[in-house]
């Protein structure tokens, strides 16, 4: 079957035994890869009783039929689970070159169930999985886990690993890739999911190419994709997406002291991406295959290593005040080796000085006092928070969490989404992100759908957006974030990265792509259709676990309180008028269950048992 | 028979506020930033620097983009990138 490997493996780590499962056409055609073939395989292995932490939770690694094409961003792949952050269920996408290298040892995906009496690492290694004693990588950094198991198996291999983090099941952890080119699936706590079956790493490599339909027609694709890609992605390999710091602070989305302060326009100009370049940028690095190369690196006074993106940028600097570039790179190196998530981090700390700020939180409980704008504070906590120590112990579990245990009021500062914390981008200033952040099946998340990049600048005419969309406006967002989601499932389970869409890559260039690698016919329709079915399997696995509309909402502070400065001062969005045109253009009930027939028309009649009645 | 000049390729605000994608601009000498964005003014009215973020770049097909000074010099032949907005992920 061109362009995959047409197999994954299920792996039992506590029997020490796996066994490949074929794939058959119809199964890929159906669902194509990463996100869409990862959702598949959590609901054929996992009930909606089985816990976040116990061994029958899978774990799955999936990679997506352009990956070794050499196709634009091909090389990612996606982690699916469910999250013990938020209960519900998890999907990550990470960039780097593990998803390379798990194609080239001859599998599609893994399948992880199991818990191993002692800490192990799977080698997976042409065509064959071995279990090696992982004691002695036990309590190394991912940077520390990546350059020992390279140091053993050479530089030809992808690395897929924990820190001290997710060893500890610490909510926050996310699965690390590339050393110190850093790449994670980060959000969600795929990490601690990992630690609890005592699994530190993957290691995977080979020299199983990807068979592809038509190679020649492919190749003249690619060039001719690259080139613009080049040009159009030019400011993001010369700035990385923190060169967009400005912008979004001028617009009035940058989240700024917990999301509660409008503007910062002379502090935020310390801590973009045009000034790292400035300042401690060395190089860049990009994830396989990307002609963009958008990450950063960066010299902080030890050696090169990787360097703040925008989310880690905002979450760790503006949103704690912290306007201190080395501070923040430093914050984030720690994130990136403990192994934790720089989000969800960055939300729980400028959550904790919130609670500082009003007395729910002491400078001893703390350990130390949490002034806004402490680059030290923000570095103490890190530490803490991924290695679960003081009082990192009660913030690793997330705002919601936190909020719940810390109480008298602390609620009111958890800024997050079905326990998800929200990353980098404010509702208040691009209005599709309510229903977007709101319905998304992880919680919050601006990849779900990825809809505000369309109120912001770019234009999509061939997916029916010929005009940059008016952010202010509520009207047809919800439609707007269905079919962004819809498209978002799809671009996952090809397993692409999002940006190309924003530099020129359109559903037709997809679909020729696909054609050129597998030899299947795919409309515009039929690629937006299979993206539709890949987003209600989501759906109908958070429903089975008791979710609806009720639990489609967002915290009070992004639906009452104005931010009252900047580029968005005075505007909130109407979640309620976008969840109705939302469910409707879904076809789901009011209380935001996919109907039956709905479920049928999408080919989905397996899983409506799933559906509560 | 190539002309002498340099290409100015614009994106995101700037494509808006020039209407084109790409322009060709007549130059025997060296140029700057600073004497294009004059010419450009004079073009498409006097707001026309105030699009994007200030970022303009050179562009070599094989080194890729490099930041551009508003006074570096730029030798004809070269193409000039106006990149509106950097994508912030
Ligand atoms: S644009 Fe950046 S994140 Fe996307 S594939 Fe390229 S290097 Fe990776």
């Amino acid at each position: 079957m061109d362009g995959y490997q047409g197999r994954v493996a299920m792996i039992d780590l506590g029997k020490r035994r796996y066994r490949d499962i074929p794939l058959d056409e119809g199964l890929v055609r159906k669902y194509i890869g990463g996100s869409g073939l990862g959702t598949y395989f959590l609901m054929k292995f996992c009930t909606p009783g089985t816990k976040p932490l116990s061994p029958e939770n899978p774990l799955i690694f999936t990679t997506g039929p352009f990956q070794g094409t050499g196709i634009p961003t091909s090389g990612r792949h996606q982690v699916v689970t469910r999250s013990p952050l938020t209960g519900v269920f998890l999907e990550s996408d990470a960039g780097g070159s593990f998803g390379f290298h798990l194609k080239r040892a001859g599998y599609d995906g893994l399948i992880i169930t199991g818990r191993s009496e002692r800490p192990v690492y799977l080698k997976v290694l042409d065509g064959q999985i071995g279990f090696e004693d992982g004691q002695d990588l036990w309590g190394l950094d991912t940077m520390e886990t990546d350059a020992m198991l390279k140091s053993i198996f050479g530089e030809k291999i992808g690395v897929s690993c924990i820190g001290p983090a997710g060893e500890k099941q610490i909510p926050l952890a996310g699965i690390f890739h590339d050393g110190t080119d850093a790449r994670a699936a980060g959000r969600g706590g795929a990490g601690a999911v990992m630690g609890s079956k005592n699994l530190k790493a993957i290691v995977a490599g080979g020299s199983s190419g990807t068979e592809v339909h038509d190679r020649e027609a492919l190749t003249a694709l690619i060039s001719e994709k690259n080139a613009i890609l080049k040009e159009k992605g030019a400011g993001m390999t010369l700035y990385g997406t923190a060169g967009g710091m400005g912008m979004a602070e001028e617009l009035g989305d940058l989240p700024i002291r917990n999301w509660k302060q409008g503007s910062w326009k002379e502090e935020v100009r310390e801590i973009t991406g045009q000034r790292m370049a400035e300042t401690i940028l060395t190089g860049n690095y990009g994830c396989v295959a990307c002609p963009v190369r958008c990450g950063r690196v960066v010299n902080i006074g030890g050696g090169n290593i990787g360097g703040p993106e925008y989310e880690t940028m905002a979450m760790l600097g503006s949103n704690c005040l912290v306007n201190d570039l080395e501070a923040i790179a430093r914050a984030n190196e720690q994130c990136n080796r403990l192994g934790i998530d720089t989000i969800s981090t960055g939300s729980v700390i400028a959550f904790a000085m919130e609670c500082y700020e009003h007395g729910i939180l002491t400078g001893e409980q703390a350990g130390m006092p949490l002034h806004w704008g402490s680059g030290e504070a923000v570095n103490y906590l890190v530490t803490k928070i991924g290695n679960g120590e003081g009082i990192g112990g009660l913030l690793g579990m997330g705002t919601r969490a936190a909020a719940q245990e810390l109480g008298r009021g602390a609620e009111r500062f958890a800024i997050h989404s079905k326990g998800l914390e929200f990353p980098a981008h404010d509702p208040r200033c691009f209005k599709s992100l309510a229903a977007g952040y709101a319905t998304s099946v992880r919680g919050a998340c601006h990849l779900n759908g990825y809809s505000y990049a369309w109120e912001r600048s770019a234009t999509f005419p061939e997916f029916g957006y010929p005009e940059k969309q008016d952010r202010t406006a509520d009207q047809g967002k919800g439609v707007m974030n269905a079919r962004f989601q819809n498209l978002s499932s799809l671009v996952d389970s090809l397993k692409i990265c999002k940006f190309i869409l924003l530099m020129g890559v359109n559903l037709s260039d997809i679909s020729r792509w696909l054609k050129c690698v597998t030899g299947w016919e795919y409309s515009i329709e039929e690629l937006e259709e299979t993206g539709e079915r890949i987003y209600n399997m989501k759906r109908i696995f958070n429903a089975a676990l008791g979710l609806d509309s009720r639990h489609d909402t967002l915290p009070q502070r992004i639906l009452e309180e104005p931010r009252g400065s900047g580029g968005s001062a005075d505007t909130l969005p109407d979640l309620n008028m976008q969840l109705d045109e939302y469910y409707s253009y879904r076809g789901w009930s009011n209380d935001g269950i996919p109907l039956k027939e709905k479920l049928e028309g999408l080919g989905l009649r397996e899983f409506m048992n799933w559906i509560p009645s | 028979m190539s002309r002498n000049g340099v290409t100015l390729k614009f994106y995101g605000p700037w494509q808006r506020a020039a209407g084109v994608e790409e322009l060709f601009m007549p130059q025997d000498g060296v140029t700057t930033v600073r004497c294009l964005l004059k010419k450009l003014e004079a073009r498409f009215g006097e707001e026309f620097s105030s699009h994007g973020e200030g970022l303009v770049c050179l562009y070599d097909s094989g080194k890729g983009p490099r930041a551009l000074d508003l006074d570096e010099e730029i030798l004809p032949g070269s193409t000039i990138l106006f990149l509106g907005i950097v994508e912030s992920g």
